[in-house]
């Protein structure tokens, strides 16, 4: 088994603030891993680390045996990283279809996005990454007349058109009813598990964690507070995890 | 010293500097040259009795017409070709294409300095100068606004594309997007309904600053109503101010009907 990811002594500053204290830790590629933790505990700052978007204080991130130290962002990265956002992930004033064909970016050059962004050129890609989601009738809505599900199922066809080798998910259900929450937990599911991709999410809610992944990480103030397979998690943990006083 | 800059460049420093400047202008003016001239009163007499006989003869109503046309066009043509320099000068002054910390801040810093320049100078003192190159010609005049103009909404416009919000941007360029793609599904589509709203805004000042310019060689409304003024025709005057203000009023709402289709 291919490692996804391997972490060793990882930090990260920020001014004299210690985000991400001394993390270690290794996926393997097709692991399905939620990261639970209070608000402020470094999930952000862990998956931006994790997707590439910034450089630890100290110690190293390897992705795919890549450093990513010496990865940049852009087209080579995009091959092995897909991101969600909670939202305002999307350009509001684009239609559905060049939401979802942005996915394309990392592949395009300079020239066929402009002629993607003006013809309906590729049409047949985003109209089948959309049916995946469930929102074939959208195509060619401005984005900002959806709602804020069917936004995220936007997000999510794009990153279908994407196609990265790892998807990290940061609170993708945070703004949405636990129907929606579902729906887009059962989407992204979808297009990870059938082609052993990694999907690595920020999360708060137990009954998501447990139905959906297979490993759960607990952070708590920038340091691993427990890291154990989903069917030895119990409501316990999550308090401990979640208390204001330190419990452990 | 950290003080004296925070106190330079932070609120208090505007306050003091403004302060003063009024005081000095307050005791710098010469006062006893702003009384009235005594012919002064029978002017505004004049002026007045205008606006009650406004010249609505037909063949002024096409002298009228015929000035107010030529400040469109001219107003017209001069907004456009600020448009076309200001976009793509914008891109550089917000330095979003350029990924190299180095070759950012110089572009920034180059082309943001180039413009302050360019827009220091009034558009006035800018038809001066190209009338002295190209004559008084048409294509002075609309250069004479194009430039400063195209200068001040590259300024505004590069802001604009500066204050996007940046969580969208970040997830086009963990898509693969580079910093022109970016610039192109991101900062561009997020921007323009700001830039158009400014633009138009502009268009109006455009205008009216070519009603102004039109003694550079074109018969638009500001030099009808010179010729109307010199020949103490008030009534004529009046007429024209009316035409400007139904000009610029109409670009106000043209603008406004199209910035509410845009935001359905």
């Amino acid at each position: 088994m291919t490692l996804a990811y391997r972490m060793s002594n990882v930090s990260f500053e920020l001014g004299d603030t210690k985000i991400i204290q001394n993390v270690s830790l290794s996926v393997d590629s097709g692991e399905r891993v939620a990261i639970l933790g209070a608000s402020g505990a470094g999930k952000t700052t862990l998956l931006r680390l994790l997707a590439a978007q910034i450089k630890p204080s100290a110690g190293d991130v390897f992705l795919h045996n890549e450093n990513t130290r010496n990865l940049n962002s852009g087209a080579e990265l995009s091959e092995y990283v897909g991101v969600i956002n909670q939202q305002y992930d999307l350009i509001q004033e684009l239609s559905v279809r060049n939401n979802v064909l942005a996915g394309n970016l990392g592949r395009w050059n300079i020239w066929r996005s402009i002629l993607t962004l003006l013809s309906s050129i590729d049409s047949d890609i985003s109209a089948s990454a959309l049916e995946r989601v469930g929102l074939s009738d959208k195509t060619h809505q401005r984005l900002s007349r959806l709602s804020g599900g069917e936004q995220q199922r936007v997000a999510v066809a794009r990153l279908i058109v994407q196609d990265p080798l790892i998807i990290i998910a940061d609170e993708p259900v945070a703004s949405l009813d636990p129907t929606r929450a579902f729906e887009i937990m059962s989407l992204l599911e979808n297009i990870t598990s059938p082609s052993n991709k990694t999907l690595i999410a920020a999360l708060h809610s137990y009954d998501l964690t447990t139905q959906f992944f297979e490993r759960v990480i607990g952070l708590k103030s920038g340091k691993v507070s427990f890291d154990m397979r989903v069917d030895h998690l119990t409501k316990v943990d999550l308090e401990k995890l979640y208390s204001v006083h330190p419990t452990d | 010293m950290n003080v004296v800059r925070k106190v330079i460049t932070g609120r208090p420093g505007v306050v003091i500097i403004l302060t003063t400047a009024f005081l000095t202008s307050v005791y710098i003016a010469d006062w006893n040259r702003a009384i009235p001239r005594s012919s002064g009163l029978s002017g505004i007499y004049e002026i007045l009795k205008g606006f009650s006989q406004p010249d609505f003869s037909q063949e002024f109503l096409i002298v009228a017409v015929q000035a107010t046309w030529t400040t469109i066009t001219f107003g017209t043509s001069a907004i456009f070709l600020a448009l076309v320099i200001a976009i793509p000068v914008s891109f550089l002054a917000s330095g979003t294409l350029f990924r190299s910390f180095v070759v950012r801040i110089t572009s920034v810093s180059v082309v943001r300095m180039f413009l302050a320049l360019v827009r220091s100078i009034h558009e006035l003192i800018w038809a001066w100068i190209l009338a002295i190159l190209f004559g008084f010609s048409p294509m002075s005049g609309v250069l004479a606004l194009a430039i400063p103009y195209g200068a001040i909404l590259a300024r505004v416009f590069a802001d604009f594309l500066n204050d996007v919000p940046q969580p969208p941007l970040r997830a086009l360029q963990s898509s693969g997007a580079s910093n022109i793609q970016t610039l192109l599904y991101g900062r561009f589509p997020s921007a323009y309904k700001d830039m158009l709203s400014y633009g138009f805004y502009r268009f109006e000042c455009c205008l009216r600053s070519a009603a102004v310019l039109s003694f550079i060689g074109l018969q638009g409304i500001g030099y009808q109503i010179e010729v109307s003024m010199q020949d103490l025709q008030f009534g004529q005057v009046w007429v024209l101010i009316y035409f400007l203000i139904a000009l610029i009023v109409s670009v106000d709402w043209w603008g406004s009907k199209l910035r509410r289709s845009l935001a359905e």
